[in-house]
């Protein structure tokens, strides 16, 4: 048996490691544009020089060779030919395959405004784009990142805290603004602007000046107001790569459509992560997502799949961020910013006895958890996570919540929150 | 993050306005599971073989000590280091009152008449107010200092004949007060006493020693410097805190302490002191019993000087957060170490002025006697000082919160006045049924049983819808006044008998105290029932309970009840059930021995029921119709 | 397979369990100096109490499944062949990922070590485990069993 696996990060290898785990025997290839494994998550700690390539590393040079599974690197998908099973790369290998799992991910989207592209001007989401923001920073002021969300906002404080001037800008009106409400949201704010970085909200991007040799200078907001800028990063959305999927006739909207098992519309075409659009089972909407774990559990289903199983996603979702900045975490979990208009927003705020500010947000349907946001002590979050996609009726935890009571005993439930 | 709830529910909405703030309401959840041997009481840690727990596997300690031995040793302890904190305030007392009595310290003695009549009552005779003053604190300081086995002198005069012959019987009439609670210590060491019953028994001398002493002498010399309590319409709550004044808050039991600044804040020259900084002058906030005291001298102490009592223990680390506290004066107990980081934040001082309660963050300084008025100065210039230093861009944030209208400074002598002169009114109510019985519900307030000041609301609730009367003294009260309970309003939650007494004499069914010392006034005004119906106390249709207690000192407080016969009410158990023996001499048994027992019930409906139930039994005892 | 069987009902609250996890895992493993100042010092148990007072020891289970090495984004979390689900240190950097998917909150953030994530190692390399060893009770023991499955807790 033929596996071909075209992407070499988080759904990707958890595919190749499931599939070496149930089937001993067959040909496993994994192709990718990398050249060695390793976490994408902790990209904007070497963008920073917080870490390095080699720190951030996944798995030892000889962890193909032991496993019995070709890692070729440095490769692109040219063309998907599903009629013949095949698959033809940038390298001029045409490769047959008896089960294909694409697992691609997903690229940054340069803003559509003047004078985006250009030199010092950079994505973050693979590590070329984190070693040459590294390299670049030392030679500039003033770096802007484009995009408040979950890669820009950790970048801007990695690269403040290694000293540089940072100013993020961004259409929404505070940080992190899928993921945090306006409490959190304002908190948010602040640590960032106690680090030194400069926060443009309400005030996209409109275009970007250079210089003759085409380094930035400025970039320009929509407020007219414009941003010295030597160093440019867009961190503002990211695209599925998935073209070469759709040309081939896969099912693709936002990403390449998959079922619960992650087969695509095509037969012994699989695929997982980034690349992909399935029903959030939070959401109950299909949608792309772009967290780690998601990805992590769709490559150990498809990897199951492919090796002739029945396996289900059953819960799949990617409303969920672990955020870690500058010492202050935070969980976001479910549609903290889009709740329904019918859910209660229970808010519990109060300082612990380290000096710490906690806050617990709920978004409550009746008595059915369906989002929260946990600020500072982020203890019991998976308890959150597990209530909200089991749907469980919280009603004596939401009687206790906010008040201590230790005369109430004799209740039988099993939930801890 | 779980806050504890309050049924002060204004005061816990600004708890909740304030998360900014890290108060004890936040820590019970860190705090929620507790030990089990603890709660048991049987854990013992007194010596290097242990500490060791009573388990099943393990019955005893390596000693050879039972649950019953360490629960009996502990509880001896706790009771011993209560009665020793009351005592020192008896202490303290006594020994300003000579000083003030003799001339040494220049504060004046504001009731001539309340040394007469403890005089009388004491057995001195002779000489003028001052003479009879100096002489009665000596007898109590011989007492209080005398040998065990020399029997306190004043305890015959303190109690009614049938309890001291009941005490002798039981062979509990303490020795010097404060041997006894030296000897306790001793006996609760390792492998000395370890006889259960004899160190229950001692719990029940050191509770003499409590009632008698710490508390009911302390009231009685309290009078004599700073006035007899008056029945009068004050202000509690956070909104006592007027920000244009300097603000000093006091913490602690002896009020005696504080008759130098209190006599130096009613002279222009003080408030002078305040306005020369820029406020409108400087006012006293009580945060704990001592603050309870002085709210019921009335016309005693000149108005404006306490600007009233804003709430119970607990709630001060909230006040101090308000911004509008300058200094916090300590000279005894219920100052919570939570208020040290709030204090640094907010830049207010803290003092202390007995090393007893010195708090880490606090300046200690010396309250020579006689020097009391240079000391006043002191701390008056140095609240002064700190109003300077601090009030400059500061957010002052004091919410409305509390009452104007709390009736205060009922007293053994006060109620008698209102009554015309003798209980004979209220024993009729009691014997027509417009009144269905007396409850002294008193002591701390706490936060575990149920929340703060939950259950102490949810009891009296319950007690006054069944036309029981209410007698209520210490933190219990701080909080039921600020729930309205010790307010005229307070009628209409009551039942239709005791709300028509109410509107005919003008009181809430909640009579309010003051500070948990004033346990020994309503113990004093049930030795006076005892004596109007010609029986002893155990015959009353009276009960007490303590439903929220705290501390150490409510233990001892508990077991002067006990020792008077009384029934107890607790809603949380003190750490005994480990020891079936104990337990059951405590819940059972001490009825054959002292006339009194423990009831423990954290339900307030339930409470009442069983309390009741005790009532209704006295009361068909008496021949009482019920 | 060593597990550990957990009897609810048995449990006082005394968290020596607690104690003895902290103090086995402090530097000096001594047990007079276990530096129960929480900004040092964290349990990888805890013993909590459910939504009806009920006391509950709770434990990292080392589930088949772990939910927590599959979040885990730098590698740090894995599950052994003796079945022991552990947390490398030195990989891991504080994205507290796993503490947002382990369904029993076991998995929780700690302040030493820089705000890295701490969670229960099966005292693995350990003869017997600390907090069973430490357990007043017998509210936990030790068991061998042949079955892999089912993770490393047994609660009666």
């Amino acid at each position: 048996m033929k596996y071909v696996i075209i992407g070499g990060s988080a759904a990707g290898i958890s595919a190749a490691k499931t599939i070496r785990e149930k089937d001993a025997a067959g040909e496993i290839t994994v192709v990718c544009r990398d050249e060695f494994i390793y976490s994408r998550c902790q990209l904007h700690l070497v963008a920073a020089g917080a870490s390095t390539a080699e720190r951030i590393r996944l798995s030892t040079p000889d962890w193909a060779g032991r496993s019995g599974i070709s890692l070729l690197g440095g490769r692109e998908v040219v063309k998907l030919d599903p009629g013949i099973h095949q698959i033809s790369f940038s390298d001029g290998w045409k490769a047959p395959y008896d089960r294909l799992l694409i697992a691609t991910g997903s690229r940054t989207i340069f803003p559509p405004i003047g004078g985006v592209r250009g030199p010092m001007t950079y994505g973050l989401r693979d590590i070329d784009d984190a070693v040459a923001i590294n390299r670049a920073r030392s030679s500039v002021r003033n770096i802007v990142v484009i995009g408040a969300g979950l890669i820009g906002i950790e970048l801007a404080a990695e690269l403040a805290r290694s000293g540089l001037k940072v100013s993020v800008v961004e259409i929404a009106d505070r940080p992190l603004p899928l993921q945090l409400e306006s409490i959190c949201g304002s908190k948010c704010a602040k640590i960032l602007s106690d680090a030194g970085v400069d926060l443009h909200f309400l005030d996209p991007a409109r275009m970007v000046h250079r210089s003759s040799d085409g380094t930035p200078i400025c970039v320009e907001l929509v407020s007219g107001r414009k941003v010295p800028c030597e160093l440019l990063v867009c961190a503002a959305g990211v695209k599925t790569n998935s073209e070469f999927a759709a040309e081939a006739g896969v099912k693709t909207g936002g990403g390449i459509c998959i079922d619960s098992h992650c087969r695509t519309s095509l037969p012994d075409i699989f695929a997982a992560g980034d690349v992909t659009e399935f029903v959030d089972s939070v959401s109950g909407v299909s949608q792309t997502t772009a967290i780690w774990p998601t990805a992590v559990r769709q490559g150990k289903i498809a990897g199951a799949n492919m090796v002739g199983e029945n396996a289900s996603l059953n819960i799949n979702t990617g409303m969920k961020a672990a955020i870690s900045l500058l010492g202050t975490h935070a969980v976001s979990l479910g549609p903290v910013t889009s709740p329904d208009r019918q859910w209660h927003k229970h808010v519990f705020i109060g300082t612990d006895s380290q000096g710490r500010e906690n806050c617990k947000i709920l978004y409550a349907d009746g008595n059915i958890l369906k989002a929260a946001l946990l600020w500072g002590d982020v203890t019991n979050a998976g308890l959150y996570h597990e209530a909200i996609v089991n749907r469980r009726d919280i009603s004596a935890d939401l009687e206790c919540l906010g008040s201590f009571d230790a005369a109430k005993r004799g209740k039988e439930t099993l939930n801890v929150l | 993050m779980k806050r504890c709830s309050s049924a002060d529910s204004c005061f816990s909405a600004y708890l909740e306005k304030r998360s900014d703030v890290n108060t004890a309401f936040d820590r019970m959840e860190d705090q929620a599971v507790k030990c089990g041997y603890g709660q048991n009481g049987v854990c013992c840690r007194l010596c290097s073989n242990g500490p060791c727990r009573i388990t099943p596997d393990s019955p005893k300690g390596v000693c050879g000590a039972s649950a019953d031995t360490m629960v009996a040793r502990n509880f001896l302890r706790s009771v011993a280091a209560g009665a020793a904190c009351y005592l020192h305030v008896a202490e303290s007392t006594a020994l300003r009152l000579k000083s003030i009595a003799s001339g040494k310290s220049p504060l004046p003695l504001r009731s001539e008449k309340s040394a007469d009549e403890l005089a009388r009552l004491l057995g001195i005779e002779g000489g003028n107010a001052r003479d009879k003053a100096v002489r009665i604190a000596d007898a109590v300081l011989a007492d209080l200092y005398g040998r065990r086995d020399e029997k306190m002198k004043l305890v015959e005069k303190l109690a009614i004949p049938a309890r001291v012959k009941k005490w002798k019987e039981l062979g509990i009439m303490p020795g010097g007060a404060k041997a006894e609670v030296f000897d306790a210590l001793i006996k609760t060491s390792t492998n000395l006493n370890t006889d259960p019953v004899d160190q229950l028994l001692h719990c029940l001398n050191l509770g003499i020693c409590t009632g008698l002493y710490g508390l009911a002498m302390t009231n009685l010399m309290n009078d004599i410097i700073m006035g007899e309590p008056e029945i009068c319409k004050v202000s509690t709550g956070f909104s006592v805190a007027d920000p244009d004044y300097i603000n000093i808050a006091v913490s602690g039991h002896s009020h005696s302490v504080f008759a130098g600044l209190i006599a130096l804040l009613e002279t222009d020259k003080g408030q002078k002191i305040g306005m020369d900084a820029g406020a409108k002058g400087i006012k006293i906030i009580g945060i704990t019993c001592v603050g309870q005291d002085m709210q019921l001298r009335g016309s005693a102490i000149r108005p404006g000087v306490f600007a009233g009592q804003a709430g119970n223990n607990f709630t001060q680390e909230a006040l101090l957060a308000t911004g509008a506290i300058d200094m916090v004066i300590s000279e005894f107990n219920c100052t919570l170490s939570g208020i040290e980081p709030i204090a640094e934040k907010n830049k207010i001082k803290l003092l202390c002025l007995d090393d007893v309660c010195k708090q880490a963050g606090a300046e200690l300084l010396n309250d020579t006697k006689g020097a009391e008025l240079v000391l006043a100065e002191k701390i008056s210039r140095m609240a002064a000082d700190q109003y300077k230093i601090r009030r400059g861009g500061l957010t002052i944030d004091v919410p409305v919160h509390g009452y104007d209208d709390v009736i205060a400074g009922v007293s053994e002598k006060s109620l008698l006045k209102l009554l015309g002169g003798s209980l004979a009114p209220v024993i009729e109510l009691v014997k027509n049924g417009t009144i269905k019985g007396i409850a002294g519900i008193r002591g701390c307030s706490n936060l575990a049983a149920g929340g703060h000041d939950e259950t102490t609301v949810a009891l009296t609730r319950e007690l006054i819808k069944r036309d029981i009367l209410v007698l209520s003294a210490g933190c219990t009260t701080g909080g039921l006044a600020n729930c309205g309970f010790c307010s005229p309003g307070a009628k209409d939650m009551a039942g239709p008998g005791l709300k028509a007494v109410c509107e005919k004499l003008g009181i809430p069914p909640v009579l309010n105290f003051g500070p948990c010392l004033a346990i020994g006034r309503i113990e004093i005004v049930v030795a006076e029932l005892a004596k109007a119906l010609g029986v002893d106390i155990p015959a009353l249709p009276v009960v007490i309970s303590a439903p929220q207690w705290l501390e150490e000192q409510a233990l001892a407080d508990g077991c002067f009840g006990l020792s008077l016969g009384l029934t107890l009410h607790l809603a949380q158990p003190p750490p005994i059930l480990g020891s079936a023996l104990i337990t059951k001499v405590l819940t059972e048994d001490l009825v054959n021995l002292t006339g009194g027992r423990v009831i423990v019930e954290m339900d307030p409906v339930a409470a009442a029921d069983k309390l009741q139930a005790d009532i209704n039994n006295k009361l068909a005892a008496l021949g009482i119709g019920v | 397979m060593r597990k550990k069987l957990i009897d609810r009902s048995k449990c006082v609250g005394c968290k020596n369990c607690e104690l003895a996890c902290i103090t086995i895992h402090c530097d000096g493993k001594n047990p007079f100096d276990p530096n129960l100042d929480s900004s040092i010092a964290r349990a990888r148990n805890k013993v909590e109490l459910d939504n009806g007072g009920l006391l509950f020891p709770e434990f990292c289970r080392h589930c088949d499944e772990p939910a927590c090495v599959e979040a885990c984004m730098s590698g740090a979390l894995t599950k052994g062949d003796d079945g022991l689900v552990v947390c490398n240190h030195d990989y891991c950097i504080g994205c507290f990922m796993c503490v947002m998917s382990c369904p029993y909150g076991m998995a929780r953030p700690s302040v030493k070590n820089g705000g890295k994530m701490i969670k229960c190692d099966g005292c693995r390399g350990r003869k017997s485990m600390a907090c069973v060893d430490a357990c007043p009770q017998r509210c936990l023991t030790e068991i061998e069993t042949d079955d892999r499955t089912g993770g490393q807790i047994i609660y009666k």
